[in-house]
């Protein structure tokens, strides 16, 4: 007899984990809190579900977009967890924190989607992250420690050649200060970061001049007088006339005062379109310098100089790798690319990801520092803070299947060989009590058709 | 075994479109009367055509209760189960392009772009209320606001008539399929620059596993495929034939190989003008790209040519099925493993 219905199927992208891959990732988990552990660092536990407000409070749309979320039955819009950090924080905070550095760290699955036409669509959708938060210390001697730590850790896995590629945000921020930009544009800048370091400079350029930060050419053109025209009439009735005059019949669920005011200060902020010029061109060329830590960083200085900037920008990111040599780390463990975008937007400070080898195609996680995000998740104050997390089923998928079945092997009594189920049961109880794996092996009856 | 049931968009420019595309194809449909939900294909005995809303069709197909059917990309991006038994099939067919844009009202003058939107969604926030956006695409929607920063938003899902929403007051921007943009503007709303979600046309897509378990089902899918591909391919192309005088048709074939772009895809067909007295008059058939034409008339010319006509064809064939190579590589998964 087959069953009426079809078996029911795992979603898309999720993976069930076997004995050998359960014992692997256990023994990994807690060889890594050993290493942690010694120095300093505490585990801490946070809900996998939360209010969808704690992840995208500061985390841009690469990582909203992947949420899962939901209505819950109690009226809460809801998230599975996609990383830890929010959360982690948000507790540390919580518990008073003030006095000192708190070290924590922590693992448990994530949950990120993708959808089959996006660059990751094929990974996991599930995932378990294992990481450490560094909260309180500024930059930069702590971010030595957790730089460390990141190799340290890899390294009592077995890995003989792990390295960190670093950038720092910190750095391309300051130095689009520089340019007396608009938030709106620099925010813009920095999101394009990936497409420059990918030589894609004219799809940022032609995006740049859609949205109105580039406007050479447009300055003639017949509508942007019209709009100019329409815009200047309409202040100037709403001057004379009052508000709502010319705005039209439908400005719809906002006030025109609402959005008189809006305009006027966005224009009061419009950016001057040779600035953003400069400081694209100074951007793409940052974005696309990576190399040793020597090399690099020199190349960055002189970026920053023929931009007219202060190369001294480039001091907090070679203060951060010294003090990674300090902690041991080795100057070939390390490499400094500028163009490092991470899909999370809260980093403020130096940035790194995870590599084995030379294999740059998938990382085994990544950290980086984020002063801002206290305030960010509604704190009254920012506390320095940085950390990073390891995708451990990518760093054991890297490590190779060599961990193998630590559990003894299973003695199966039989109930014929005993002469009846009881005796089998009380030898099996027996060698149980002295330690040893056993079980009794039951009759297995068949039945007809195929199972799942 | 048995038929191919193809699941046709019942109204609307999907319907228009389609209806021309397979009478193009020779593939004509024949319904009894427009109120009956099904029909056939005459050409195609072991067809059985099923009229289904458009919004229905890829969650027919997935369930398998159709076996391929033509819709928008739109819709099946938002409709599909991901990674489920549907495959696209083929991912053009010339006909019901439109984009799935964000709008907001023409008077919002400070909105201009996503990042615009992103800052009013934030704005609201302060004031205790969520962002409302109309659409008939919750999925694709909500995840390109998510992507472009704009997080606090609520979805108000409208069946019909989207462009009257901000007016009326239940949602403040609306996300809404334009091919010209032209409904949106007469209604006071303008699109955002960078407001694009997705841009589609119409595409065919099967389910796999029916077609991979089912040979009859996948033979009359693949003369679908065929008839389509060819016929959309015969499109870009123009047959023109001219009479060309010479001594002999080698040479003739030298002198319009002189110009090999201009000389036809598969090389010039040429043969002799019989009047029943001597002739040295040769017969030139050309297959050429439609934006050639002009120069291929220019070519013949040169040749001393006279009489030169150009006809449309109805199937331009190559030596494979595009469409149907992808179909059988996309149906690998459904016949290889049981699960």
């Amino acid at each position: 007899m087959t069953s009426q219905y079809e078996p029911v199927k795992r979603l898309p992208n999720m993976q069930d984990a076997g004995s050998a891959q359960l014992a692997a990732r256990d023994a990994a988990t807690a060889k890594l809190r050993d290493v942690f552990g010694l120095r300093g660092y505490d585990r801490a536990e946070t809900p996998i579900l939360e209010q969808t407000e704690l992840y995208i409070r500061k985390s841009g749309g690469a990582l909203s977009s992947r949420l899962y979320g939901f209505s819950e039955p109690g009226g809460f819009e809801v998230s599975l967890r996609p990383e830890f950090t929010s959360a982690i924080i948000r507790h540390a905070t919580d518990n008073g924190s003030a006095g000192g550095p708190v070290r924590l760290m922590y693992d448990g699955p994530v949950f990120r989607y993708a959808s089959p036409e996006d660059e990751d669509g094929e990974k996991t959708r599930q995932f378990t992250q294992l990481g450490a938060e560094l909260i309180g210390p500024p930059a930069p001697s702590a971010d030595g420690e957790i730089i460390a730590m990141v190799l340290e850790g890899l390294q009592s896995l077995g890995f003989s050649d792990v390295r960190v590629v670093v950038g720092h945000v910190g750095v391309v921020l300051d130095a689009l200060a520089e340019f007396n930009l608009s938030e709106r544009a620099k925010l813009f800048l920095i999101n394009s970061v990936a497409d420059l370091k990918a030589g894609q400079v004219e799809a940022v350029s032609e995006k740049a001049a859609a949205l109105g930060f580039i406007t050479d050419r447009i300055v003639d053109d017949a509508q942007a007088e019209a709009d100019r025209e329409r815009i200047a009439t309409t202040i100037e009735q709403v001057m004379t006339e009052g508000v709502g005059v010319s705005l039209g019949q439908n400005t719809g669920s906002r006030s025109p005062q609402d959005i008189i005011a809006r305009l006027a200060r966005k224009m009061s902020q419009a950016d001057n379109p040779d600035d953003f010029k400069r400081a694209l061109a100074m951007l793409s060329e940052l974005s696309r310098i990576s190399g040793t830590v020597k090399d690099a960083l020199g190349a960055g200085r002189k970026v920053l100089s023929s931009a007219g900037i202060s190369n001294d920008l480039i001091g907090n990111l070679d203060d951060v790798l010294s003090s990674a040599l300090l902690e041991g780390v080795s100057d070939d463990q390390m490499s400094v690319d500028f163009g490092i975008a991470r899909g999370i937007a809260y980093y403020t400070g130096m940035l790194f990801d995870i590599y084995a080898g030379n294999d740059s195609s998938e990382t085994l996680g990544g950290g980086g520092r984020y002063d801002g995000l206290t305030r960010a998740l509604g704190y009254d104050r920012d506390i320095p803070a940085l950390g990073f997390a390891y995708n451990l089923d990518a760093v054991l998928a890297s490590l190779g299947n060599s961990a193998n079945d630590t559990a003894d092997d299973l003695t199966m009594v039989s109930p014929t060989d005993e002469g009846s189920i009881e005796s089998a049961v009380e030898k099996a109880r027996t060698l149980r009590a002295s330690g040893s794996r056993a079980a009794v092996e039951f009759p297995v009856t068949q039945s007809e058709g195929k199972g799942a | 075994m048995s038929n191919l049931r193809f699941a046709l968009p019942s109204a609307g420019a999907l319907f228009d479109g389609t209806t021309k595309l397979l009478s193009d194809c020779g593939l004509s449909v024949r319904r009894a009367n427009s109120r009956r939900y099904t029909a056939d294909i005459p050409a195609l005995p072991g067809v059985d055509v099923l009229f289904q809303r458009q919004s229905d069709i890829t969650i027919e197909i997935d369930g398998g209760s159709a076996d391929i059917g033509v819709v928008g990309l739109d819709r099946y991006y938002e409709s599909r189960l991901e990674r489920g038994d549907t495959v696209l099939l083929h991912d053009g067919l010339g006909f019901g392009e439109s984009k799935l844009v964000i709008a907001v009202p023409d008077s919002w003058l400070d909105v201009t772009s996503m990042a615009d939107l992103a800052d009013i969604a934030l704005e609201f926030r302060a004031k205790g209320r969520d962002l409302r956006i109309a659409s008939k695409y919750e999925r694709l929607v909500k995840r390109f606001l998510n992507e472009n920063d704009v997080n606090y938003v609520s979805m108000i899902h409208v069946s019909g008539g989207l462009e009257a929403a901000p007016v009326m007051g239940y949602a403040d921007v609306i996300a809404d399929i334009t091919a010209t943009g032209t409904t949106l503007r007469e209604n006071g709303l303008r699109i955002l620059v960078d407001g694009t979600v997705i841009s589609s046309q119409s595409v065919i897509v099967g389910n796999g596993r029916a077609l991979a378990n089912d040979s009859e089902k996948l033979a009359n899918a693949r003369q679908i495929l065929e008839k389509i591909e060819a016929s959309l391919r015969a499109r870009q192309y123009q047959r023109v034939t001219g009479d060309i005088q010479g001594e002999s048709e080698d040479e003739v074939a030298r002198q319009v190989m002189k110009r090999p772009e201009l000389s036809g895809v598969d090389g010039p067909t040429i043969s002799a003008v019989h009047t029943g007295k001597q002739s040295n008059w040769y017969t030139v058939q050309v297959l050429v790209r439609k934006t050639d034409l002009t120069e291929v008339v220019s070519h013949f010319r040169d040749l001393g040519g006279i009489g030169i006509a150009a006809n449309d064809v109805q199937y331009v064939y190559r030596d494979r099925c595009e469409a149907y190579d992808r179909l059988v590589e996309n149906l690998k998964p459904f016949s290889e493993s049981g699960e």
